[in-house]
């Protein structure tokens, strides 16, 4: 489906979401707006602990229980799901509005239900079909995210699937609930490559024939590239760069961008170093001053150590949180690996 | 690559595996996880193999030290058969020379032992050191790996995965091998810490002169520092060959399949790229049987006289 930018379908506003781990304050979202649009694929990329997964929980009510939204706004359909309250409330969206597909399929499935037992009860409650009609309809379901010999396999036990099969039912659960968006969190990080690009291809053709709005997230740029038409790149908590995936990964702007991309063994020359990010991300326990990237950042401008940089705009459609941007800063080049990428691409295979 | 040519022309054999198969279970439980495999490594070189979870690499790796029993073919290294029944001077020399390093460094890092124990750890089963050299050697150990000599009266769970995984290098390090295993080293690691864990070992390897096994699921890790690559399918190698050659001439069907899904990180390729499935029915191995066959030179493939001669006619086109 063709999507255009005027039209979200799920709205962001100065989100701030904070845990309370013995008695301290650890800053997990800090200030992130985003504008979903109906129809689109964004992929949401960022080194482990950046916040991807917090993020998208906070959508369905899901984070943990020493967790909050301390304040901001998260639209959709004209109400503010941060001001739900009850469980009752949050099952009016989980699952039947937003979706979600986890990395372990294992977490979201029933050992001790069969699989065909599990979709129909999805069915069952969010499309309101029930006996025979639920079970038609649960095995088609089943022969749209690909499982063979569909009247067998419903009958079998999650055990009795591979890791690959699994993650398919737990997308078939997912969209039998007729949602509009579908959250897939590091849904392939543990299949193999081959399985994997069936599962990329996958959740492709579901979210053309339900007409879905995707979330991706993932820390694989290679997977980025396949998935997205818009990226977030998330970086201690904040979004710092935004924009299509071209743009970001051709054009990109914040210095962790071009630090994530000159990492990727695919930019390196053999028998060189790889680029590689010193330090580890900051202490969200203490309150971040300046660019979050600023101290692992070896260029980094001495305002970027004092005061958080706003977004800057580089089209319509692409946005970065860096002084790099500011009309009086100096002039500093992408490194060459980044360059490299945008005029000659990566390698492939014969 | 001038690097990598020099590399391979000095060629000699640092280790040996000769139609190795390991079986587990007996009877109606028995499985064959490695089936007749065979391959040469090359002193100084990276050899990579890879292959899909559960295709038998780690057991290949686990054999090669000693872990795991062989059931049928031969491990030589450095000349002397290291499989089965050995002399116990040479299970001495082996097991300091032979290193291996683990994916997950959390669960193969002993939790309640200090970094200073889990490092020397392989020294106390050798000749006994005094305790003054035994410290100087974790310090020195430590410091290679870049971590500082304090670190050796700290728990692993004080430490960050890139830090476990110098922990475990430095373990490996303290024996001063010639050959090191790394068990996909840096699959549980995030993308800016394993460029520094590559780098890392790419550097003890300039260094030492070592020799490295690399295992992995990741063939763009692979490509960027693996000499040559050997693919494994359900415990059968199916092809092996000079890491660009393997990207310019794969010829296997499962090689093939395995190149196509590696996700590019450019969208303009990634996009638009091509998918091969790879459905292993496609063999017919009732009659003509097949066999690890060396079409090129230094290009290695599985495959009955029918396929074979399909693949010599695509290395022509
Ligand atoms: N229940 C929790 N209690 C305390 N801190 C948490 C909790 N859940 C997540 N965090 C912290 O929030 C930050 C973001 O986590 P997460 O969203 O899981 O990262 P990602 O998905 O990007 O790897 C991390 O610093 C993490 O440690
Ligand atoms: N000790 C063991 N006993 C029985 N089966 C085993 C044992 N170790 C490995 N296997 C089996 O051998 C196969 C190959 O495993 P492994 O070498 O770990 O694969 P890889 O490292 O390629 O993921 C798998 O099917 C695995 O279940
Ligand atoms: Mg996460
Ligand atoms: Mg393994």
């Amino acid at each position: 489906m063709e999507y255009t930018m005027d039209n979200p379908i799920l709205s962001v506003r100065g989100l701030n979401i904070k845990f309370n781990l013995r008695g301290r304050t650890l800053h997990a979202i800090r200030d992130v707006g985003l504008d979903l649009y109906k129809g689109e694929s964004l992929a949401i990329v960022g080194e482990s602990g950046s916040g991807k997964s917090v993020f998208v929980k906070s959508f369905m009510g899901l984070l943990d229980a020493n967790g909050w939204v301390d304040s901001g706004e998260i639209l959709y359909n004209g109400e503010n799901l941060t001001k739900f309250t009850t469980e009752k409330q949050w099952l009016t969206v989980r699952g039947k509005q937003i979706a979600m597909v986890l990395q372990d399929p294992m977490t979201s499935l029933n050992p001790l239900k069969t699989i065909g037992a599990q979709i129909m009860e999805a069915i069952e409650l969010h499309q309101g079909l029930h006996g025979e009609a639920a079970r038609k309809e649960m095995i088609s379901v089943l022969v749209d995210v690909g499982i063979n010999d569909p009247e067998r396999r419903a009958k079998q036990y999650p055990h009795e699937f591979s890791g690959g099969m699994r993650q398919r039912v737990v997308i078939a659960i997912a969209v039998a609930c007729r949602p509009q968006i579908l959250i897939c969190d590091e849904p392939t990080t543990a299949l193999d490559v081959t399985i994997q690009a069936q599962i990329l291809g996958l959740i492709r053709n579901l979210k053309e024939k339900y007409n879905l709005t995707t979330i991706y997230i993932t820390h694989d740029l290679g997977v980025v590239a396949n998935v997205a038409d818009r990226i977030a790149v998330m970086y201690a908590g904040d979004i710092v760069e935004i924009g299509l995936c071209e743009e970001v990964f051709y054009q990109p702007k914040h210095p962790y961008t071009w630090a994530l991309l000159s990492s990727l063994p695919q930019l390196g020359i053999k028998g060189e170093p790889l680029y590689s990010i010193h330090g580890t991300p900051p202490n969200l326990f203490n309150e971040v001053k300046g660019d979050a990237f600023a101290p692992r950042n070896p260029q980094a401008l001495k305002i970027d150590f004092v005061k958080r940089p706003p977004y800057f705009e580089v089209s319509p459609t692409h946005k970065a949180r860096t002084w790099l941007l500011d009309p009086r800063a100096p002039k500093i080049d992408p490194p060459e690996a980044v360059r490299k990428l945008a005029t000659e691409g990566v390698k492939g295979y014969a | 690559m001038p690097e990598n040519q020099n590399k391979l022309e000095n060629k000699e054999v640092l280790l040996s595996v000769k139609d190795m198969s390991i079986c587990f279970g007996k009877g109606k439980y028995l499985f064959k996880a490695v089936d007749s495999v065979s391959f040469d490594i090359y002193k100084g070189e990276t050899f990579g193999l890879v292959g899909e979870s559960g295709s038998g690499k780690t057991t290949i790796g686990r054999a090669i030290i000693r872990i795991n029993p062989t059931t049928s073919g031969e491990v030589i290294f450095k000349g002397k058969k290291i499989n089965g029944k050995i002399d116990k001077q040479l299970d001495r020399d082996v097991t300091r020379q032979i290193q291996m390093i683990f994916q997950d460094p959390m669960a193969s890092l002993n939790e309640r032992a200090k970094v200073d124990y889990i490092v020397s750890e392989g020294l106390l089963n050798g000749e006994k050191l005094p305790e003054s050299e035994r410290k100087a050697r974790v310090e020195k150990a430590l410091s290679e790996v870049g971590l500082l000599p304090e670190f050796a009266s700290r728990f692993p769970h004080e430490f960050s995965g890139g830090q476990r995984q110098r922990i475990g290098i430095a373990r490996a390090l303290i024996m001063q091998p010639e050959f090191i295993i790394a068990d996909e080293p840096i699959s549980a690691l995030d993308v800016s810490i394993r460029a520094q864990v590559l780098n890392l070992l790419a550097e003890l390897q300039r260094e030492r002169g070592l020799t490295y096994l690399f295992i992995s699921h990741d063939l763009s890790v692979m490509r960027f520092i693996c000499d040559r690559i050997a693919v494994i399918h359900k415990g059968v190698l199916v092809e092996l060959a000079e890491t660009e050659k393997l990207f310019a001439h794969p010829l296997h069907p499962y090689t093939r399949a395995l190149l196509s899904a590696i996700p590019l990180p450019d969208p303009a390729r990634e996009k638009n790229k091509v998918l091969e499935v790879y459905d292993p029915t496609q063999h017919d191995y009732s009659t003509d049987k097949p066999s690890w066959v060396e079409i090129e030179e230094g290009h290695f493939v599985w495959g009955n006289e029918k396929e074979l001669s399909k693949y010599r006619e695509m290395l022509k086109a």
